[in-house]
């Protein structure tokens, strides 16, 4: 038992059909955790619910992080207590450009920890850095929100967010789909870089991929809602090589 | 209403009205009650919106008001599973004569149909079909006729259905119902190529779950109305009305068609491609109605008109009236010439001017029409 | 990344009509009611001419004939002419030489409005002319524009000054007898701001007119004409407040706009109207005419506009594209919420060969307020190679509130293309926690996603009235969540 993410005996419903089945995990400072599942095994919802999407019906359990309840909170309180989802399917808003709203995110996060917003200068101090990093063309920045964006750049536009608003805990679901080899290793590399002793990671993924290059702490097998197994990172490898049919047969 | 307006009516009166019809059925009531209504809003004229591009009162002005009868003609003979009825169904039903008109605004031609109505082809379609039946409506006298068609889809149905109008003169008022039970599906093909000024309303009432799919060429030779009101009577139904509208030199073809979603989780599909030859004037009307307390509707409106002569003109009024938020509603309108770089394009491949035109109008109407669809048999040659 | 697009502070969303406060100035008042008297007094009060003041009986004669227009979706009870008051003028305003001679309180108003008529304080490049109730109260840069020979001033010292000018063009677009309300302005107007660029000249600043409503209990009826004159170009800014009150004040201007060869005109409006309350009280009912006639061939006309006040808006800024190569240009912002009415759009009557017109509209609505685009397109039959697009898309943000699209597209030239799109959607659910789980709470995201939703129609804007144009979409929007 930990203070940090705590979740207990969770259920969570889909108009009326159960995606979450007594869930039960425990995340700690600075640790990766992945949850490796088959299609359609509910990792998604499970993103969804820690973010507090709309439309999911939590039948039981409870999310405790940093000590405080988190189904009371609504997805931009979670945010702003540094809850970061990475989506798997990045939405398109027109209009709104990418830097502006990257600008509107920070500073309304900084809000929240009593910061002013960051000067203009610095701004773009920061994130012309941070798209250096991933790869980012700067006028890439200046299109509109996800609009006309690629697979792949959507997903280095999620990867920019999480390195500008830096949250303590990072949940990854599927990062690594639809990026190219090349910006695989780049978005890969740049998410593994900022692991420190006070951020966690949530790594979803299907694939063995991302985790070679984001060694995690703690690896579960997620199946049909719930975690049947835990261990370290040669589950991983095990899934890679035998796929979930093992895991499958058991339930 | 103004008497000057409309000379088939001017002589009526409700006395003269009610001996005309004096013993000849038991729907006097209701004939008369249509009546009145008729004589307060008149024949339509061109002040009322949805009459606008086609002033009725005027074009039938000429007409002289001679009731007559009307060829009805049902193709197929001893198809299991259908029940054909003639005016006698509305004799011995009398709630069934003018239920429909609940549902619409005070429509000047329906009042009239229901004054008059004389003859009817009501179908009942108790099983589903394996074959097309097929509907001829034809006159040659001069005159005015009120034909009424029913056709009433019993649950579990999947069916198809031909109207063909050809021929006639004079001045054609058709009232056609269709009433889709529920988790059933019925095609419509409908071919006009009537010579009369030819007005029919088309009625759709959809049940639970219940399916319309419609295509329509329309080639009058005179001017027609289309007038189209689907009433989404319960969740899950679908609409889809197609129309290619080819007029005759200097004919017109008006359409309108409300899609009227009354109830939830309802999707509405309407699209019009019109190719406009000399004289020609196409109007299309299309209303989409989200009502207050709808959810998770769906509309889509698409228009596509081609002018070919500079005689030629297109009139179109997509409108959307959305009283929910729970929607997603799409419109598009292009009017214009053949695309000219398409047409460049086509004669850099060899083909003559007029073989580029004639293969671009047939990828407007193959649009709506497919290769094998038997409408084939009806398009001008050009378009085949 | 420019100022204009950071985020709102906390402030502006509290805050739901910043601009209802009232100035306590004496004004001086025609009698109550209309009747030929009353346009009599107008005339008089402002020194007219004979022939304008035959112009105004002829027009009051034609009004009383005429029924009010019953065909737009908006809804309100009768209106009685004869509870208002037609000429409401701060006292002593005739007798004005300077800016420095005006009323302080006045002046102290307008700084209020964020419009500070001291021309060392105004930003550099944008000339204002003010109007208070009835009256101009000033105009700035006066004698900066004459140097290039460029006319702005108030409507009355243009009847004074350049009859001429005012006799050939004034009702040259929209005629006495157009339609009920105009015909009412053309009996009643008061003043307004009159323009006039001469030939060859790129007017040198944005022109500015600022209306203002005070006085209870009083109509405001001005009246604009704007004259671009062959190859000159003018960019021209209107915004509009009044004060809250619990009775409903009535608005009919009429402006026109004459686009000579070669010439543009480019025309913003930001309406800020008082909406009335929660419960739908008072507002203002705002029943204007705008046209802008491209009489000149290779003209431009240009309409911009943000719509977030008035109970009632009934509007349709229009072009006639008459000259060969014009171009019309219409964007528009709507928003309504509580018990707003809005009943807008355009007409573009292409007239000329090779002209062509753009229309972006964008409605959004929320509370129990209606909010319908209605808009003409119209090919004439000698109108060759036209061309227009239109994209219209409507926002529903909850489910009391309704969207209409009532688009009128007739062409009658083969050579022709008229294109239209119309899209109505509610706000997306997934832009929404897709905005809330980067930090934004829900009226933030909601006023994010909506200025990009309008973003097509705010890049129009100058830039002056682009930041408070954006301010505006936040402070309608409020309590729009839900």
């Amino acid at each position: 038992m930990n203070n940090f993410l705590n979740i207990q005996s969770l259920s969570a419903k889909v108009e009326d059909k159960l995606i979450i089945n007594n869930l039960n995990l425990n995340v700690d400072k600075g640790e990766v955790h992945a949850i490796m599942g088959p299609n359609g095994s509910g990792k998604s919802t499970l993103s969804n619910v820690l973010a507090g999407k709309d439309g999911y019906e939590i039948t039981s359990g409870i999310i405790n992080f940093c000590g405080e309840d988190l189904m009371s909170l609504k997805p931009n309180e979670r945010s702003n207590r540094g809850i970061f989802l990475a989506f798997q399917y990045p939405v398109e808003i027109p209009g709104v450009t990418n830097i502006n709203f990257i600008k509107t995110a920070l500073d309304s996060n900084r809000k929240h920890r009593g910061l002013d917003p960051l000067k203009p200068g610095d701004f773009l101090k920061l994130i012309k850095e941070k798209s250096k990093i991933l790869g980012i063309p700067e006028d890439r920045l200046k299109r509109q929100l996800n609009v006309g964006f690629s697979g792949g750049e959507k997903k280095r536009n999620e990867a920019l967010q999480l390195l500008m608003l830096d949250p303590s805990l990072a949940i990854l679901d599927e990062t690594d789909s639809g990026l190219d080899v090349d910006a695989f290793k780049i978005v890969a590399d740049s998410i593994n870089s900022r692991r420190n002793n006070d951020s966690s990671m949530l790594i979803i993924t299907h694939y063995q991929r991302l985790l070679e290059r984001i060694e995690p702490d703690f690896v579960h097998v997620f199946i049909n809602g719930s975690i049947i197994e835990s261990g370290g990172p040669e589950l991983a490898s095990e899934i890679e090589s035998n796929g979930y049919e093992r895991f499958t047969d058991v339930k | 209403m103004d008497m000057r307006d409309s000379l088939m009516l001017s002589n009526l009166t409700l006395d003269n009205f009610d001996k005309s019809f004096k013993g000849s059925n038991s729907l006097v009531e209701e004939r008369k009650n249509a009546f009145l209504n008729l004589k307060k809003i008149g024949i339509p004229n061109k002040r009322i919106e949805n009459w606008k591009y086609m002033d009725l009162a005027k074009i039938t002005k000429g007409i002289e008001f001679k009731p007559r009868g009307i060829n009805f003609e049902l193709l197929n003979k001893n198809l299991k599973g259908i029940v054909v009825r003639d005016f006698e169904y509305f004799i011995e039903n009398k709630d069934q004569y003018s239920k429909l008109t609940k549902y619409l605004d005070n429509e000047g031609v329906v009042y009239l149909n229901l004054s008059y109505a004389q003859e009817a082809s009501v179908i009942e379609i108790k099983e589903s079909q394996s074959e097309p039946l097929l509907i001829n409506i034809s006159c040659n006298e001069d005159g005015v006729s009120f034909p009424r068609i029913k056709i009433d889809v019993f649950p579990n149905i999947e069916a198809e259905v031909h109207l063909f109008y050809d021929g006639g003169k004079g001045f054609i008022n058709q009232l056609t119902e269709i009433n889709i039970q529920k988790n059933s599906n019925l095609r419509v093909q409908r071919v006009n190529k009537s010579s009369a000024i030819h007005s029919e309303t088309f009625l759709s009432y959809l049940g639970l779950n219940s399916n319309i799919s419609l295509v329509n060429l329309s080639m009058p030779k005179n001017k027609s109305r289309f007038q189209v009101y689907n009433i989404f009577l319960d969740q899950h139904s679908c609409t889809d009305f197609k129309s290619v509208s080819i007029p005759y030199e200097d004919c017109q073809d008006d359409f309108l068609i409300q899609n009227l979603h009354m109830s939830s989780n309802c999707e509405s599909n309407v699209g019009l491609r019109a190719i406009l030859n000399k004289g020609t004037v196409c109007s299309f009307q299309a209303l989409v109605d989200i009502d207050l307390n709808t959810s998770s509707s769906k509309a889509i409106q698409d228009c596509k008109a081609i002018l070919l002569h500079e005689d030629a003109s297109m009139n179109a009024k997509p409108e959307m009236k959305i009283f929910n938020d729970d929607v997603v509603c799409k419109h598009g309108t292009t009017i214009g010439c053949l695309d000219k770089e398409q047409l460049f394009y086509l004669q850099s491949r060899g083909l003559s001017p007029v073989s580029a035109e004639k293969i671009l109008l047939q990828g407007v109407i193959k649009n709506y029409i497919s290769e094998d669809s038997s409408l084939n048999n009806f398009l001008p040659k050009v378009y085949q | 990344m420019s100022e204009s697009q950071d985020k709102l502070s906390e402030k502006d969303f509290k805050d739901p009509y910043e601009f209802g406060f009232e100035t306590d100035i004496e004004s001086d008042f025609a009698p109550k009611g209309l009747n030929e008297d009353t346009v009599r007094f107008i005339s008089n009060k402002k020194n007219e001419p004979k022939w304008l003041l035959d112009w105004r009986l002829d027009a009051y004669k034609r009004w009383l004939t005429m029924s009010e227009p019953d065909w737009s979706s908006v809804r309100y009870p009768p209106i009685d002419y004869q509870d208002s008051y037609y000429y409401s003028a701060p006292k002593d305003s005739e007798k004005l030489d300077s800016l420095d001679d005006v009323d302080p309180k006045l002046l102290e108003t307008y700084n209020k409005l964020g419009i500070p008529l001291k021309e060392q304080e105004w930003l550099a490049g944008v000339a204002v002319d003010a109007v208070f109730d009835s009256v101009s109260v000033g105009t700035t840069f006066k004698e900066r524009l004459k140097e290039d020979g460029v006319i702005f001033c108030s409507f009355s010292e243009a009847v004074k000054d350049y009859p001429e000018l005012i006799k050939k063009y004034l009702g040259s677009v929209v005629p006495t007898t157009d339609n009920y309300f105009s015909t009412l302005n053309s009996a009643v107007f008061s003043d307004g701001s009159f323009v006039y660029i001469p030939p060859g000249v790129r007017c040198p600043m944005e022109l500015s007119t600022y209306f203002r409503i005070n006085a209870a209990g009083t109509g405001q009826f001005e009246r604009t004409l704007v004259i671009a004159d062959k190859d000159s170009y003018v960019s021209y800014l209107e915004g509009c407040t009044a004060p809250m009150r619990d009775e409903h004040q009535l608005h009919a201007a009429v402006v026109e706009l004459v686009a000579l060869e070669g010439a543009e005109i480019k025309y913003s409006t930001v309406q800020n109207w008082y909406p009335g309350d929660e419960e739908g009280r008072g507002g203002v009912y705002n029943f204007v005419t705008k046209r802008g006639d491209c009489r000149g061939d290779n003209s431009k006309i240009s309409w911009t506009q943000v719509e977030t006040g008035s109970a009632i808006t009934w509007k349709y800024p229009s072009c006639i594209l008459r000259g060969n190569n014009s171009s019309g240009e219409f964007y528009s912002i709507a928003v309504s919420n509580n018990y707003q009415q809005v009943d807008s759009g355009t007409k573009m009557i292409h007239l000329g060969n090779n002209t062509s017109s753009r229309i972006i509209s964008k409605g959004i609505s929320t509370g129990k307020s209606s909010n319908t685009y209605r808009g003409l397109v119209s090919i004439h039959p000698k109108s060759r190679n036209s061309r227009n697009f239109t994209q219209c898309d409507s926002l529903l943000l909850n489910d009391n509130c309704s969207a209409n699209t009532i688009p009128y597209i007739e062409s009658k030239n083969s050579e022709s293309i008229v294109e239209h799109e119309a899209t109505s959607s509610k706000i997306s659910e997934e832009q929404l926690f897709y905005c809330q789980q980067r930090g934004l709470d829900e009226e933030e995201a909601i006023s994010l996603i909506v200025n990009g939703f309008c973003k097509d129609v705010l890049q129009k804007l100058p830039m002056e009235f682009a930041v408070e144009a954006q301010k505006l979409l936040s402070v309608s929007l409020e309590g729009s969540v839900g």
